[in-house]
């Protein structure tokens, strides 16, 4: 192989690139910008307008943290999960489950219930966007109908990440790509509240509106600095 | 061969993060196809060397390893796999043009392009996609062992086989080999040495029914091992299982190969 000057010179320039870019990707990194906040358990009321917590039937509630693709655990990215049964005067059973990371990246973010539902062995029946009353202004939920053997499932929940809330995949990834450029790596919730119905028909409008009263009652309860980490328009 | 060791500074992390992510369970195929892509990179070693750069070959090897280099640094420092194995591409053609001229690029560009069989793909969009065809290899399956005798069924996700229930996940249906099944296939077509352009055609578009089948084959033999073996021995076929479908597709090609070859002398020779 000839090996002039001029051609090792041009290798040994690659490398120093290559190098440099290596340095710049393990030292000039995007930054956490979450603010440090108390765990959920403390954040979360025990009881707020008519609703109180069931402290024995957290089993009931489909874990938001599980989502196995074949034996593979995929890098979980929660920091904070809150898993809690409530319920009114009237017997009304609600689920609450509230799952937060403190770092959103492109490949590492909060799951959709979607996946965590279907992973579980639950099918997905109905999915639409909903306006829902929250906190004075209309905001948009996403609502799920949910199947599994001998439980059917009726979900509201929204997903915040950074200052925005409930976008598609695409919006998200290009969200948190101009993030990064700006240096920065923003937190996420996922909020979830559901209830199981009587059938696959019917009843579930009715619980719909239970669910996202229980979430706006829920939001008022709380001081503004917890709302702003539940929820942002 | 100094870029080679940058490559290696920059996208061994890359490999290692993909293989926890993506690779540790067993369900892809994106392990063999790097072996066969680093193999097609290793054959034009010889051609590599007697090449020489020319003035022009040198501007745009600069501007695509500059590419490389920022996409690789977006996608590290966002997590941003796909990003990361996209940026192989323009960066090792980049280092190739710089330094053996236009003849290099032209040398690595099938194999460096065929790195982009491992860009993983998010799981929703690959679903989105492949739903039917996942629809149709669990029907066959559970239609052909209906038909064989055996205690089948199907309820949305779950195939149900004897006293086993087995979820019609990714793992077992294989999503992802399908795309490392495609990469095989462009890979044989690459090689042979059939001289007619229609066959060639033949063979790459014969590359779908391929693929479906040895998925077929894929989850019908799972199914089965699980009811004769249990679980326990269903799961260890799941590592095995990719790698096994992938040389049963090669060979399937080589075959059609041969049939195809044979028509076209026929044809020749009438």
């Amino acid at each position: 192989m000839t090996s002039n000057f001029p051609s090792r010179y041009r290798a040994v320039a690659l490398l120093l690139a290559m190098v440099v870019t290596a340095l710049c990707a393990a030292y000039v990194r995007p930054v956490s910008v979450a603010t440090p906040h108390p765990p959920l358990a403390q954040m979360i009321p025990q009881s707020f307008a008519d609703w109180r917590v069931v402290p024995d039937l957290t089993s009931n509630v489909v874990n938001p943290d599980a989502v196995n693709q074949g034996d593979l655990n995929t890098r979980q990215p929660y920091t904070d999960v809150l898993m809690r049964v409530y319920a009114n005067q009237r017997g009304d059973h609600i689920m609450l489950a509230i799952a937060y990371g403190a770092q959103q990246r492109q490949e590492v973010k909060i799951h959709r219930p979607e996946l965590c539902y279907t992973s579980q062995g639950f099918e997905i029946l109905a999915r639409r966007k909903a306006s829902v009353p929250l906190k004075g202004t209309h905001s948009e939920a996403t609502r799920l109908l949910v199947l599994a053997p001998g439980r059917v499932e009726a979900v509201s929940y929204w997903i915040r990440i950074g200052d925005i809330q409930n976008a598609s995949a695409v919006q998200t990834r290009l969200y948190l790509f101009n993030q990064a450029l700006k240096g920065r790596v923003v937190d996420g919730v996922l909020v979830r509240a559901s209830q199981i119905v009587a059938s696959v028909d019917g009843s579930s409008e009715g619980s719909y509106q239970l669910q996202e009263r229980f979430l706006s009652e829920l939001l008022n309860s709380v001081d503004p600095s917890v709302r702003g980490i539940l929820f942002r328009g | 061969m100094a870029p080679l060791a940058g490559l290696a500074l920059l996208y061994v992390p890359t490999y290692i993060d993909l293989y926890r992510q993506f690779w540790a369970a067993g369900a892809s195929g994106a392990p063999v196809m790097l072996l066969m892509t680093c193999w097609l990179f290793w054959r034009q070693r010889e051609g590599l060397h007697t090449a020489t750069a020319s003035a022009g070959g040198r501007r745009l090897g600069i501007a695509l390893a500059a590419c490389g280099c920022l996409l690789y640094y977006l996608g590290r420092t966002q997590t941003f796999y796909q990003l990361e194995v996209i940026s192989q591409v323009p960066l090792i053609l980049g280092c190739v043009t710089v330094i053996c001229g236009r003849a290099g690029f032209r040398r690595l560009l099938f194999p460096a392009c065929l790195l982009l069989f491992l860009v993983p793909v998010p799981g929703s969009v690959l679903d989105e996609i492949l739903l039917p065809l996942k629809e149709w290899v669990s029907d066959v399956v559970d239609a052909g062992l209906h038909f064989a005798g055996y205690p089948i069924g199907r309820t949305g996700v779950i195939i149900t086989i004897g006293p086993y229930n087995l979820l019609v996940a990714d793992a077992c249906s294989g999503l992802h080999s399908i795309i490392a099944l495609f990469g095989t296939g462009l890979i044989y077509t690459y090689l042979s040495s059939s001289s007619s352009h229609l066959t060639k055609g033949l063979l790459l578009l014969s590359i779908v029914p391929v693929a479906l089948l040895t998925n077929v084959l894929r989850v019908a033999g799972l199914t089965l091992i699980t009811f004769y073996f249990g679980e326990e021995a269903g799961a260890e076929f799941h590592d095995l299982a990719g790698y096994l479908e992938v040389v049963l597709a090669f060979a399937a090609l080589y075959g059609i190969e041969r049939v195809l070859i044979l028509l076209q002398a026929r044809g020749g020779r009438a």
